[in-house]
Order: C-alpha cells, then structure tokens, then sequence
C-alpha cells in the first residue's frame, strides 16, 4: 500500500511528464483499436461484397468439375441434391445455376460473355443479383427469353431495356444452341469486370434452349450463421455423394482473402512504424523520470528498501498511467469503431479518388464507405497488448536504476 | 569553418552529451529508427506503386495511347485508325518517344472442348512487341511464336488455368469482322503468359495481327501504345501530337487518362506518406522536447554563472542549439546510412515475395518488391530532423530567458 501511495504522489508531484506520457499512451491505444477496427471493417466489406454479389457463401459442384469445366462433369440431379439441402437447417438458402458462355449478337456488335441460368426467386436469397437492379425488371420464373444484363456488357452491346439481341453458344448436350433475347432488366453491381461480362436468363427457359433439364453447373448455398460456415460446408459435403464437392469462400475466394491478408500486414507494418517511435517517446520520459528521482532512490535504498521494492514501486507508476492511458485509450477506441461501423467513413471525404475507377483497376467492388468492425473481445485484446508495451517500455529505466549501489545513487550528478 | 568560439561551444554540447550518454542515445537511436521505417515506407510503397504502373502501361497503353475517338467508350472494330504509318511517321521524328507499337483489340468469344467464356482478343507484332513491352520476358511456359503460318497464340496464365489449357492445345476464337459477320479460327497455345497486367493475365489472349487483320478485315489498328523516355513528359508530347496529326477522328491518351486509379494511386500513396511523415516527427519532437527540457533545467545554475559571468544569452542558447542537433543529427545520419543502404539492397535485389505472388498479381504487383530510392527521401527527412529539433528548444530556451542568472544560481536542484 505504502508503494502504491509513493508511486501515486510522484505521478503527481511530476504532472507535466505524467500527463505527457498518458496522452501519448492513451493517443497510441485509440488509434491501434481504431485502426484494427477500420481495417477489419473494411476488409469484411469488401470479402462480403464479393461473395454475396455474385459467387455465395457455399457452392456445390462436381468434383471433377475444376479441372474439367465441361458439360460431363455437371450436377446431374440438382433436384435431389436441393431435396438433401433443404433438410440441413444450417442452410438458409439455396439456388441452382448452369453457367455457359455465349456470343451475344446485335446488328452493330458481337461480344461474348456469361450465359446463366438462375431460379430468379431462390437466386435472390443467395446473392445480390435481384438488388442490383437498376433499370427495367428482374426476372420472373415464367419468363421465357428475357434476358438480364449487366450495365457495362449492354452498353457495349449498344441494348437497352426492351431491345432484342440473339445468341449462339453450345447447349449441355455439345449441340449449338441460339435463339433471340429481349432485354428485360439492366443490373449493375459496381464490380466492373461481372456488370461487362454478365447476362442471366431463367433456368425454365434456359433448359429448353440448353437441354439443361434437371442439371447445374453449381448450387449456391447461403448459411445461417457465417461464422460455422466450416462446420457447415463438412456437414452438408457428408450428406452428399462422393462425386460433388463442397466449398466455401474461403476457398472459392483464397486470392482476395489472401490479397486482403495481405493488406493487413502493410497496415501493421505502418502501424508498427508509428508506435516504434511513440514508444521511444514515453521510454524516454519514463527514463527521464526514474533518472531525475535517482538521488531519491538512492536514499530510500540506503534506508533499506530493497531493489525489488523499488522496482515494484516503479513498475506500479508504469501500472496506474498504463490502466489509466490503456482504459481511456480503448474506450476511446471503442467509441470510435462502434460510431464507425454505425455510420461508415465516406471515402470521397478523405481522399479525392474515383472509387469507381480505383476498384475497377483492381476487379473489386466499388464501396463507396470505409466501415470499422466493433468486436469487444478484438478490443480487449489490443488494450491487452498495449498494455504489455507500456510495461516493457519503461522495463529498460527500471532495471538500469537497480544497477546503481546506493551510494552511487546518492552521489549521481 | 567554424571560429574558435564556435568550436568550444561545439565541444561543450558534447562533453554534456557525454555526461548523458543515456537520455542521447534514446533520442538518436529514436531518430534512427525512425527514419529506417520512414525510409523504407516511402522507398518500397512508391516501389510498389511504380511497378503497379509499369506492368499496367508497359503491356497495355503505354505511356501514351493513340486510338479513334469513339473506341474508348465503344470497343466497335469500326472505330479504328485508318492510316497507321502517317501517325507512326511523325513518332520516329519525336525524339520524347522510346518505342511504339500498333495493335489491334477486339472482344470475342473463346472456347475448348467444353468450356467457352469472353476474351479479349489482341493482335500484335512479335518483334515490334520484344523492343517494346519485352514481352519475351513475360512468357512462363512455352515460346514466344505464333508458330509459322500465325495460327499460335499467347494466353494470360489465368486464363489458360480457367479453361484448362496448356501448350500445344487448340482453343476457338469466335469474333464479329468489320462486315458484323461472325467468323471463328483455331489456335494454338504456343505460350502462357504472366505480365501482372490482369486484363492480359486474366482475359488476353495474344496472336498475330496479321492473321487477326485476315479474320476480322481490319487494316489499320484500334490502337497505338507508346512509351516514352521520360514518363513525365506525356502532357509535353500529348500536345506535339495532337497538333501534328490534326484529326479530329484520332484521340491521343495519358496513361493518367486511360488509368487514372493508377495516377489516384500514386497521388494517395505520397498523401499518406507525407501525412506519416508529419505524425511521426510531430511525435518526435515530444521527445527531443523533452530530453531538452530536463537537459536545461538540471543547469540552471550552471547557465546561471555562464551569464553572470558575462557570456550572452545568445551564446547560451547555441549550445543548447548545438547540443540537440548533434544528438538528432547523429540518429538522422545513422538512420540515413542503415535505410539507405537497406533501401540500395531492395532496389537491386528486391524483397522476394513469391509465396504470395497471386495475391499480389491481384494488385498488378510482382512477387518481388523493388524499392526506389530518390534524394528528395533524405533531404525531406533531414529537413524534418532540423525542424523538429528546433522546434524542440523553442520552449526550454524560452524558460531559460525568463530566469534571471542571480535567481538560477541560487536555484536548488
């Protein structure tokens, strides 16, 4: 008690350095916490879009499929494999698709891209193709030869809603398949190269024209809870036969997942720049302050204070500004990333960049806000690590004082 | 150099230096560290940043880019340039211009045996390509032919992954000629390419215009790349062209125009460092401050006798002055040697990051990191260093002055 109480009164007697060091600790708290948050937010944002755009959370195909993508290695009774889906609970929702490739024709222009068929109302449940609507209507389940256009691919095309364009591409059974399209909805979803390249039609139609009855490239599932998303892709592969594969985005998406990785170790590498120095900055008050009281300590050794009872009488003063800096800096930081993932920084305010075009260049899509993640246990565990800086950061004086006999101490000019 | 006075001033801000080896070894050592991180953060982000560009414009536009008028926002094969050699004439008279080449591009419609999706298609000249782009470099797989009749082509990697192609094997090329016919060929997978240029990478396949131009009846090109010498004078040549080549159907590009995200990029990427820069001294100067202040007030009465002594206020302050430049200007040289030397190794070797070359392909970056040194690095740190230690002595000399020498030598320490 006694220990604690010196060390409280020379945290006061020295206000000046001791508020100095708080705020520079506390500073370097919030900003670690919010800039994990921001970083992890953002990174969410970005892995969420993708995967919910177009590609979904899980996906079943053959599993001869990747390295064959041809028309043998095919899911040849998607109704069954739906049957199995529907009665895993795990699994919120599901939709069948057949992906082809097909040259879209007009009189001025030929350009190939996606041919897709969707179940246009379980397609909405697993993937934002229905939200993304921007002009005209998205499909129905009885539609025959509407068409669903990404923005980009129409615009080179030179279509609009309601303008006709025919097809050819080859059917499941390797025949040529064409037919004439009407435009019925235009979509865009802010990833560039999918809005270029993409077209979707409805399965009922589709089967007819691709002798596709019955048949999927892929099966996309959505699961209830993201986060058993593991447990889940292995229980819905045991309910399956061994000849289809299960995967999920973690596999699916492994590039962007990485390239975001990837980013976060740049974020730390600055980060880590940042607190290099702050730390030098408070080691160099904490080395002031132990300095400046070496005559001090000197005596309280000469007295009998043992050089344990010293050290824990410093190590307590690094404890009450590291709890306080640490506790004031995370709620800080905590503040800062619920308002932000709350409400979502504009990147337009922060920077002049064209999201739009940054994110084509990159085939990403284009947010438009930088949300931050509040995660308690997250936050807990970088005021944790903050706290062990500061500790360690005033260790070095601390141990160095305990070199001096008392006499020394006594004598130090 | 210096006068007598000046070196003695100089010699008693070391021999205090000395008596406090402790406090300045932190100060310099935090310098150092600093300008390490700081060095390496500029040199290797602008690197990357660099390469970033270099892979877009060294494969793709150019550094300058010569295309009709309406082909950039309408990718028609009837929006070419008619007459190449009259553009190609004046090229060889500018002396900004280091090479160029002519090419024509059109999306089609690419397929195997059983799989088929969008490409785009880009006609080019091998030897004209190998003074250019050195796109002999890029070949990972295969050689750099289209074989003896033309009838060979050159995918991008991922590409040839996507369809599961490999050397020696036939893809068909669908594609509209300027007649809107469809017409198709086979080719042959003579080469896989890998340039980080996601748009060839992912979506190119190369082939030889000559045998595109028998195809889709195209006798100019649709564009005309160029790199030039300095890539910093495209606004100046820009300029010369358009007013050489008075065609009102013919549009001249920047790189900056065709990819203003790389431009943005590079614009970000300073603003940040800048930003990272400021913060870091401003926090730096907190601790030289610091380190200046205790140093001052421990000699008080020394100063004291100093100026009862007759010695000027001024000369007083010099050597607090002298004292603090020589202890950051210890670290800023140390750190200048260090990163420095850190820097020239990562410009000549790189930091070789392969494991993680597919997430970097998605930025357009290489697997190996090489870092650009320029001088502007260490005179705006040395410039920095100086501002924040003066900046620093601002305070503690003013205490100073407004003691009274008789007062500071009566001063308890």
């Amino acid at each position: 008690m006694i220990l604690f109480k010196m060390a409280v009164r020379e945290l006061l007697t020295h206000k000046k350095r001791s508020i100095v060091t708080l705020a520079l600790s506390t500073f370097s708290t919030a900003l670690f916490i919010f800039a994990n948050a921001l970083n992890n937010g953002s990174h969410n944002q970005i892995i969420r879009s993708s995967v919910e755009i177009y590609p979904g959370y899980m996906q079943i195909t053959n599993r001869a499929f990747e390295d064959n993508p041809n028309f043998d290695n095919l899911i040849f009774d998607a109704a069954n494999v739906t049957k199995i889906l529907h009665k895993i609970d795990e699994i919120n929702a599901s939709a069948v698709r057949f992906e082809a490739y097909a040259l879209y024709s007009t009189d001025e222009q030929s350009i190939g891209g996606m041919f897709t068929a969707i179940e246009p109302e379980n397609e909405a449940h697993v993937s934002r193709l229905k939200r993304s609507l921007v002009e005209g209507e998205y499909l129905s389940r009885d539609d025959t030869n509407a068409l669903y256009l990404g923005v980009e691919l129409a615009k080179r095309l030179g279509v609009g809603v309601g303008d006709k364009l025919s097809f050819i591409s080859t059917g499941a059974d390797y025949s040529f398949a064409a037919d004439n399209l009407v435009v019925k909805g235009l979509f865009k979803t802010k990833l560039y190269e999918f809005d270029n390249t993409a077209g979707f039609v409805n399965k009922g139609y589709f089967d007819e024209v691709m002798q596709s009855r019955n048949i999927a490239t892929h099966i996309i599932m959505t699961p209830t809870d993201v986060k058993q998303i593991d447990t889940v892709t292995q229980k819905v592969q045991n309910a399956l036969e061994a000849d289809l594969e299960v995967k999920n985005y973690k596999t699916t998406l492994e590039d962007l997942i990485l390239a975001m990785e990837i980013d976060t170790i740049f974020g730390y590498i600055t980060l880590g720049i940042f607190f290099i120095v702050i730390f030098f900055v408070i080691g160099i008050f904490a080395f002031l302050s132990v300095y400046a009281r070496i005559r001090q300590i000197g005596v309280l050794r000469a007295i009998g204070t043992t050089p344990k009872q010293v050290m824990r009488m410093l190590l307590i003063e690094a404890m009450i500004l590291g709890c306080l800096s640490v506790g004031l800096g995370g709620a800080a930081g905590a503040y800062a990333s619920h308002h932000y993932e709350k409400y979502p920084i504009e990147i337009a305010s922060l920077v002049d960049v064209d999201a739009q075009e940054y994110a084509k260049q990159y085939n990403m899509v284009a947010e438009a806000t930088f949300p931050a993640e509040f995660n308690p246990p997250r936050i807990l565990m970088d005021m944790l690590i903050m706290m062990l800086l500061n500790l360690m950061t005033v260790l070095y004086p601390i141990l160095l004082i305990n070199r001096f006999t008392p006499t020394e101490a006594i004598r130090y000019v | 150099m210096f006068s007598h006075t000046e070196m003695l001033y100089l010699k008693m801000a070391l021999l205090h230096i000395i008596r406090r080896k402790g406090r300045a070894a932190l100060i310099s050592i935090m310098i150092t560290v600093s300008m390490i991180g700081l060095l390496l953060m500029e040199g290797m982000y602008e690197g990357m940043m660099v390469q970033i560009t270099q892979n877009s414009i060294k494969t793709g536009s150019g550094t300058v880019s010569i295309q009709h008028t309406q082909f950039r926002s309408d990718n028609n094969i009837k929006y070419t340039i008619a007459d190449p050699h009259k553009i190609t004439a004046l090229l060889d008279s500018q002396k900004e211009v280091q090479s160029y080449v002519t090419r024509i591009n059109q999306r089609a419609l690419i397929a195997t045996a059983g799989y088929s999706q969008g490409v785009n298609i880009t006609g080019i000249d091998l030897e004209q390509e190998s003074s250019h782009a050195q796109l002999e470099n890029f070949i990972i797989k295969g050689n750099y032919t289209f074989d003896k009749n033309g009838r060979g082509a050159l995918i991008g990697y991922r590409l040839a992954k996507k369809l599961k192609v490999d050397i020696g094997k036939k893809v068909i090329v669908t594609m509209q000629d300027t007649d809107n016919e469809v017409v198709s060929v086979a080719l042959k997978i003579v080469g896989i390419i890998k340039t980080n240029n996601m748009a060839i990478d992912k979506n190119g396949l190369l082939m030889d215009i000559k045998r595109l131009r028998s195809l889709n009846g195209i006798q100019g090109s649709t564009e005309i790349s160029i790199l030039l010498n300095e890539q910093n004078d495209d606004t100046q040549v820009i300029h010369s062209l358009v007013s050489k080549i008075k065609d009102q159907n013919i549009a001249v590009y920047s790189y900056k125009e065709l990819y203003p995200s790389l431009h943005e990029g590079e614009a970000m990427m300073q603003t940040y460092s800048r930003i990272s820069s400021a913060f870091i001294f401003i926090v730096a100067t907190l601790g030289i401050f610091g380190v200046v202040l205790v140093s001052v007030l421990e000699r008080v009465r020394e100063f004291g006798i100093m100026m009862a002594i007759g010695t000027p206020f001024r000369a007083i302050a010099r050597l607090i002055i002298y004292e603090s430049l020589v202890i950051t200007m210890s670290g800023y040289i140390a750190g200048a040697m260090i990163g420095g030397a850190l820097l020239w190794y990562f410009k000549q070797y790189g930091l070789d990051l392969s494991g993680l070359s597919d997430a970097f392909a998605i930025f357009g970056m290489d697997s190996s990191i090489h870092a650009i040194v320029k001088s502007e690095y260490f005179t705006g740190s040395f410039l920095s260093v100086l501002f924040a230690t003066l900046s620093a002595t601002i305070i503690p000399i003013r205490t100073l002055k407004n003691r009274n020498p008789i007062q500071s030598i009566n001063e308890q320490q």
